[in-house]
């Protein structure tokens, strides 16, 4: 899923960093190896904590960043919920934006792990800080 | 014309342990169409820049960890690591190789291969923060065990990097001991062994970079057809439900299930190593990189509060059938040993079968092995002696050395020291499975299953109990195996996919533009030949292509294949004609010309 999204964003190149959602991983020796997946469920909470508006969705209801206010002061990536906020090398902001409405995390998983589903049915699960990934 | 950008990254890092130099170097692009990568690297590297007769164990021996053009790539199962060198325990070429994220991480560092020569004189960390290498000193991480080394690693350099680790089994030059990347392994022949001798404790590796392929569009569309047909694929499927275990009942019912150290075929007890009997202790499955099968099970015994990832098939065999034990929680505990310490399931286990029937044939006694009474089905028995091996202690630093050495301590067990060239035999019985024996008697590492053993003809794809057409069957899967060896892909695709469906990810991704399948057949024909001809400069030979005299001329008594003794002459010469080489197994001039090998094994690197 990481390198389908990283893939979609780099003009076809191949790897993990940069993606816009994560597999994290605990090891053996925090007690028990898992892993889970965090994926961005369009709560909205990076979009109320900007100060400058800088984050909105556009009609088709993507995330979409007016690069030219913001001033990089990273609130949004403290307000997620998930940790899927991740700074890119000039400071911005690099969010989940549906790859334009057809999701390559979604499209390459072979578990069924990464889903699509309804906004309404994530949202207010998503503002409690649960994991709905 | 540079192999950046077609998978490649192109950049070869060059590590001296003796001085402390790094370097970096491009590959050459001869030589990669020729070879492709991987075990192909490798094996170049090793030929061209060792002489005959480097001791294993000294500086002079070249560690090469490698990755293929395909690595860190979507192609599936792209996430592997190999390692190429020369073996202590075998003093043949070997390589071997781990699934997890190593591979995948060293190429995103920017790195196709690291090669490492010399010897520290004060046990080193290599750390590699993508473009940033540099030596440390290893401190106090040398004598900690393969998991409590890896919890540091991650507590001093961050908990996103990964590692390759030795155990003390490694440290102490330990024939048997591999190389740890976070729970694989690569196992087989001492690898680990080469990396404790060059003083070299870990590996560290931080890699945020990313790959370029030369056509990324038609590279996709190979990648999903080959994701299809993996995903179709029934044995696969079973692979992704039951982990490697899933294969036992099946050998099994063939009768090449290796049971009592290679005395019979079939283990009465096998149903109690089923995976559904392992099922109460799989908390997690999980996958390697890039990987859509995803056989991973790790374990978790509540009695002994200890997580192990396994344990495989051939764990299983080897501490298991093997030794004649069906006691879940000792062949468990005896993997978390092996895993700790750091040593070769497989190994381990068949030297403790191999004692086994030492001492209930009265050949080693129970005050030789330090009070224990190493009888067959004794789980204790199994969990003493797995940590004398371990650790290395008392009688463990000889049987620690592998059969074959041990066989010499005691004249008339030569005959069921179940090994080849000095490396211990894996799991499917040569007596049952003629084509298996072939593979095990002349693959350049010694008794392996992973260099072309057809193990489908002990799953339903050919009768195994017939020598007809096994060497061509033989010579395809071997050339096979390079291939995926040198992408590096993983053994499990060819459950789901041929030399076809590589071939269309890997003209896409490299450009090189081969004709059809056949031609990277020829890579792999190219590859196991040049691993030969190191193999040739040190002295091997038909000789050395042999089996014990249990699969030669000791009929088995039971099971389906009841009767049979390995009739392996007919099927080596045969074998041999078909690869090119004359009577003794050696390569002739004219097909080293014919392949293309003789412009790069002049013994010098190649100039471009």
């Amino acid at each position: 899923c990481m390198m389908a999204c990283v893939r979609k964003h780099y003009d076809g190149l191949c790897g993990v960093d940069g993606a816009r959602l994560k597999v994290a991983s605990s090891s053996l020796s925090e007690g028990k190896l898992s892993h889970r997946l965090y994926v961005c469920t369009a709560c909205g909470l990076c979009i109320e904590a900007c100060p400058k508006n800088a984050l909105a969705f556009d009609e088709k209801g993507i995330l979409r960043l007016e690069r030219k206010l913001c001033n990089l002061c990273n609130e949004c990536k403290e307000a997620c919920p998930l940790g899927v906020v991740f700074m890119d090398e000039n400071g911005y902001p690099q969010i989940c934006d549906l790859c334009g409405g057809d999701p390559q995390c979604a499209r390459w998983c072979k578990y069924d792990a990464v889903i699509v589903k309804p906004r309404k049915e994530v949202k207010a699960k998503a503002k409690e800080g649960a994991n709905v990934s | 014309m540079s192999l950046k950008g077609r998978g490649y990254q192109d950049c070869i890092l060059r590590v001296d342990l003796t001085n402390g130099q790094l370097r970096q170097e491009t590959w050459n692009e001869k030589a990669a169409r020729l070879l492709l990568g991987g075990r192909g690297l490798g094996t170049w590297l090793l030929y061209n820049e060792m002489s005959a007769g480097a001791d294993p164990l000294g500086p002079d021996n070249l560690l090469v960890l490698v990755t293929g053009p395909l690595t860190g790539t979507m192609a599936p199962t792209a996430g592997r690591i190999g390692v190429v060198t020369r073996s202590p325990a075998t003093g043949a070429i070997l390589d071997s190789y781990a699934g997890g994220y190593f591979g995948e991480t060293l190429k995103y560092a920017g790195f196709d291969a690291v090669a490492i020569r010399g010897k520290a004189k004060v046990p080193q960390v290599l750390v590699i923060d993508n473009s940033d290498v540099k030596l440390e000193p290893a401190g106090d991480l040398w004598g900690a065990d393969v998991m409590s080394t890896r919890e540091k690693l991650l507590q001093i350099y961050g908990k996103d990097v990964v590692t390759a680790v030795v155990g003390p089994a490694g440290e102490r030059c330990s024939p048997i001991s591999g190389i740890f990347c976070d729970t694989r392994c690569m196992a087989r022949g001492g690898g680990g062994a080469v990396m404790g001798a060059k003083g070299l404790k870990a590996v560290v590796i931080k890699g945020s970079g990313k790959i370029r392929v030369h056509n990324p569009s038609e590279f996709e569309e190979a990648i999903w057809v080959a994701n299809r047909m993996l995903r179709m694929s029934t044995q696969i499927k079973r692979m992704q439900l039951d982990g490697t275990l899933n294969i036992l009942e099946l050998v099994n019912v063939a009768g090449a299930l290796p049971t009592r150290n290679f005395q019979e075929g079939q283990f009465e007890n096998s149903r109690e190593l089923w995976s559904d009997k392992w099922q109460p202790n799989w908390k997690v499955t999980a996958a390697c990189h890039g990987c859509p099968i995803g056989c991973t099970k790790i374990s978790y015994s509540a009695k002994r509060d200890i997580w192990v990832d396994g344990p495989e098939y051939e764990t299983t065999f080897a501490l298991g059938s093997n030794t004649g034990v069906a006691d879940r929680d000792a062949i468990l505990y005896a993997n978390y040993l092996c895993d700790k310490y750091g040593v070769d399931t497989i190994s381990a286990g068949v030297i403790v079968g191999f004692v086994m029937e030492m001492f209930e044939r009265g050949l080693i006694g129970k005050d030789e092995l330090e009070g224990v009474e190493a009888r067959f089905g004794d789980g204790q028995a199994l969990v003493d002696l797995i940590d004398k091996i371990g650790s290395g202690k008392g009688i463990g630093a000889l049987l620690e050395k592998g059969v074959r050495t041990i066989s010499r301590e005691y004249p008339g067990s030569e005959d069921f020291a179940m090994e080849v060239k000095g490396l211990e035999m894996p799991g499917y019985l040569p007596r049952a499975a003629k084509a298996v024996a072939l593979s095990y008697a002349v693959a350049e590492r010694g008794a392996c299953h992973l260099h072309g053993s057809p193990i489908v003809e002990v799953l339903g794809g050919a009768d195994p109990l017939t020598t007809d057409g096994k060497p061509l069957l033989f010579k395809t899967t071997q050339s096979d195996v390079a291939v995926v060896d040198a992408c590096i892909l993983c053994y499990f695709t060819k459950f789901g996919f041929t030399l076809k469906e590589i071939f269309q990810m890997v003209n896409p991704a490299t450009g090189f533009e081969y004709k059809n399948p056949r031609d990277l057949e020829l890579v792999g024909e190219r590859i196991t030949t040049l691993a030969r001809l190191f193999n040739v400069r040190e002295g091997f030979d038909i000789k050395d292509d042999r089996l014990p005299k249990r699969c030669l001329e000791e009929p088995l008594k039971k099971g389906p294949a009841k009767g049979h003794v390995v009739e392996l002459d007919q099927m080596r010469t045969e074998y041999y004609s078909m690869m090119g080489w004359d009577e003794r197994g050696v390569p002739t001039e004219e097909k080293v010309k014919e392949l293309g090998l003789d412009c790069i094994v002049t013994g010098k690197p190649v100039m471009q």
